[in-house]
């Protein structure tokens, strides 16, 4: 059953003041929450979080398709790497990161 | 770098007449048949795909010289490499395959060593480089971005890593 939407999304207050904090310093930093169950919000798009997993925090750059789904779901709590096999990868531009 | 790439791995026999099912784990599961012969693990035996066809999560292969139950049971768990020669080129500048990537040496701007990449990763958020400080257990993360990784030596065998800065 889905959340009633006369609340609005959950998030976690101190996240609100961290986001902010981080936004106004400018720095390419990563803010380390535990707050695995809050939902992303628009304003925290082009920060990195430190989401953690119960070992340690895996970063997670906000982008905007990740708007309303919560933290924990990009921060696995389980190890599986699977094959390298022929998989690549493209070196990102760091904008959404260093955007903070 | 790696000189093999591990590509698929066999599974168990299906039915009576030498097919066996096998799992890809190449990024289109379907090109494992483009890679020409599969080597096992010590390079001993060679396995050439004849037919493949996709079944429920894994593909049913028809092997040369595989004709029989028997000989397919022994190729159970078997996995499968091929050179890492046989990789096409990439042409996208600043595109790399995890294979290259892997074994790196991980170093900051100011030369300081930071440890091996060990693994390139991917949770829904971004390709991660995972690197693994000398003697340390706990591996550190950095976003696979111009920012955080500002250059790649393929030729020096280096990655150099500008470190997240934490905040809690």
């Amino acid at each position: 059953m889905s959340r009633s939407v006369w609340k609005g999304p959950f998030v976690d207050g101190y996240l609100l003041k961290k986001a902010d904090a981080s936004r106004s310093s400018g720095r390419h930093e990563m803010i380390k929450i535990w707050s695995r169950r809050s939902t992303i919000l628009p304003q925290f798009v082009g920060l990195t979080f430190g989401v953690y997993n119960g070992q340690k925090h895996i970063p997670v750059n906000v982008t905007e398709e990740m708007v309303g789904h919560k933290f924990g779901e990009f921060s696995p709590t389980r190890t599986f790497y699977g094959h390298t096999s022929d998989r690549k990868s493209k070196r990102s531009s760091g904008s959404a990161s260093a955007a903070g | 770098m790696n000189d093999r790439i591990c590509v698929a791995q066999f599974g168990a026999p299906h039915g009576i007449r030498g097919e066996v099912r096998l799992r890809s784990f190449t990024e289109d599961p379907a090109a494992i048949k483009t890679y020409g012969p599969l080597e096992s693990e010590d390079g001993s035996r060679r396995f050439t795909i004849e037919a493949l066809r996709p079944a429920k999560d894994h593909f049913v292969a028809r092997l040369a010289g595989i004709g029989d139950r028997d000989a397919a049971e022994k190729l159970t768990n078997i996995k499968l490499y091929v050179s890492r020669d046989r990789l096409p080129p990439i042409e996208d500048e600043g595109t790399y395959y995890h294979a290259d990537l892997v074994g790196l040496a991980a170093v900051t701007a100011d030369g300081n060593a930071l440890g091996t990449v060990t693994a390139i990763l991917n949770f829904g958020a971004g390709d991660l480089v995972e690197i693994k400080p000398e003697g340390g257990s706990t591996t550190l993360m950095v976003p696979f971005t111009d920012t955080a990784v500002p250059e790649i030596d393929m030729a020096a065998r280096r990655m150099v890593v500008n470190p997240l800065t934490e905040t809690e």
